[in-house]
């Protein structure tokens, strides 16, 4: 199990013993995000609000709100975070993180809230789909590539065939669902 | 000078942007820089595989690195995905030590080594800060003034700063400088640094398409010759995506080229169009082909 894993789990525990869970502020939940690289900023947001005005997708979405996700995530409430497809709509264009006065990256809280999301079993289908792609054939468009394109590729003096494989995944695919022991 | 290249998996791989490739390789070939392609490229394991579990996927990355290392060479992509993986390794490496750790010992189970000393570059970074104005000017053989694009960033070369350390990332200009050089005017208008939607295609197609409906309005209001494009995805959204949104929002009159930011480059330098691939793109190129020819008299 990897360490962020391992971290997580400690914290959910922890979290379960407790017969009350009170919401405040510095919630476990903020402190999970928090052992992620670049999570442990999620302590200096003051909830300003810049994220969510600066946001492309939030300017076409009427859910997406990155400032009400982070405050979700500052009191705890876990489940709702880790259950919802919001933290997907995230596209990691980092306007906000540009622009946050405080040094906050709301990309990266959100990918750790993403990490947590996949190890308890709530990845869309879409993102399962391509993972199992990528860990399979050791890259995304392996069949996409069809004879038509090398057609093309010839036809422009380029190199017919692409030479990639999936030597390198096959060694870290299991890696990646077992961490490193 | 020379570097190694890894191309992402985008680029040489669709139909419209091969073109990309075609044109990088001739530009790279006219500044003199020599490229060797990194052996059996692997994925670069972007944004949403780090969320699966980031140690791994910046191990995946650091494989490409390893081998541009043992080359001895800085590692070169034109794609803003890739580019953003690779930085983040070696920030990574640097700032956690202990995710360094973990790294080394899956590349030294594939019999790799990874010692962060590879520098890697945007294509369009690279020509201005490393190639520079003066050198390409030197190349440009075609006037084409006349010419009005948009140019369109993206997103990954750019943000964040820090991480990537790119000349400015709000309002930058650098790329906009090169293609001057060449008589062109790159306009400036509303949307035109904004994000395209482009990750949001098959997750959320709704809300991509939304986005992209927007960028177009902007682009069309602009009165453009064509869009010009650095990053895959955004020409993927811009080129292909332009279909669905003049079916989806009844916009008959909607037709943007969408040119790859080295094609425009490659046709200053004196190359010509059928060398370069525009022929492949979705939305067709001609109109403005002939302008550029009309303009730059070849």
């Amino acid at each position: 199990m990897c360490n962020f894993a391992r971290a997580a789990l400690v914290i959910k525990e922890k979290k379960d013993a407790m017969t009350r869970e009170l919401h405040s502020p510095s919630s476990s939940f903020a402190l999970e995000i928090s052992l992620f690289p670049n999570g442990e900023d999620i302590k200096k947001c003051i909830q300003c609000g810049i994220c969510s005005a600066t946001c492309p997708v939030a300017f076409a979405s009427n859910i997406f709100r990155p400032r009400k996700l982070i405050q979700w995530i500052l009191i705890g409430k876990r489940e709702e975070v880790l259950k919802s497809d919001i933290p997907w709509f995230c596209m990691t264009c980092r306007t906000c993180e540009e622009r946050c006065q405080e040094g906050v990256s709301p990309a990266e809280i959100f990918q750790a809230v993403r990490h947590l999301a996949i190890s308890e079993g709530y990845a869309p289908e879409a993102f399962k789909k391509m993972v199992d792609i990528i860990l399979t054939d050791g890259w995304m468009l392996k069949d996409a590539f069809s004879d038509f394109i090398e057609d093309d590729r010839e036809a422009l003096g380029l190199d017919r065939d692409l030479h990639w494989n999936n030597e390198f995944v096959k060694m870290v695919k299991k890696k990646y669902f077992d961490g490193e022991e | 000078m020379k570097m190694a290249i890894a191309w992402g998996c985008l680029i040489p791989t669709r139909r419209s942007l091969i073109g990309y490739e075609a044109a990088t390789r001739k530009i790279l070939d006219d500044l003199d820089v020599e490229i060797a392609d990194v052996p059996n490229e692997t994925c670069c394991a972007p944004f949403w595989m780090q969320s699966l579990d980031i140690t791994t996927s910046l191990a995946m990355a650091a494989r490409n690195l390893a081998k541009a290392e043992e080359m001895g060479l800085d590692l070169l992509t034109p794609c803003s995905g890739c580019f953003h993986s690779y930085k983040r390794v070696n920030y990574v490496l640097q700032n956690y030590p202990e995710v360094h750790e973990r790294i080394d010992r899956i590349l030294s189970k594939a019999g790799l080594n990874y010692e962060g000393k590879v520098e890697s570059k945007h294509l369009v970074d690279f020509l201005f800060t490393d190639i520079g104005l003066d050198e390409i000017k030197k190349h440009i053989s075609v006037d084409l003034s006349g010419l009005e694009i948009g140019l369109r960033y993206g997103c990954h070369m750019l943000k964040p700063h820090e991480l990537l350390n790119i000349e400015y990332s709000e309002r930058p200009v650098f790329a906009d400088l090169i293609l001057e050089l060449m008589g062109i005017t790159s306009k400036s208008y509303i949307g035109r640094y904004r994000c395209c939607g482009g990750l949001l295609r098959g997750i959320q197609d709704e809300l991509a398409d939304r986005i992209l409906h927007e960028r177009l309005v902007d682009a069309y209001n602009a009165n453009l010759d064509a869009l010009v494009t650095v990053c895959s995805l955004c020409h993927l959204q811009h080129d292909m995506g332009q279909r669905i949104i003049k079916r989806k929002y009844g916009m008959d009159n909607l037709e943007i080229p969408v040119i790859h930011y080295p094609q425009l480059l490659a046709l200053g330098f004196g190359h010509s169009p059928e060398e370069i691939g525009l022929k492949y793109h979705t939305i067709p190129t001609e109109k403005f082909i002939q302008k550029a020819m009309k303009v730059g008299g070849v």
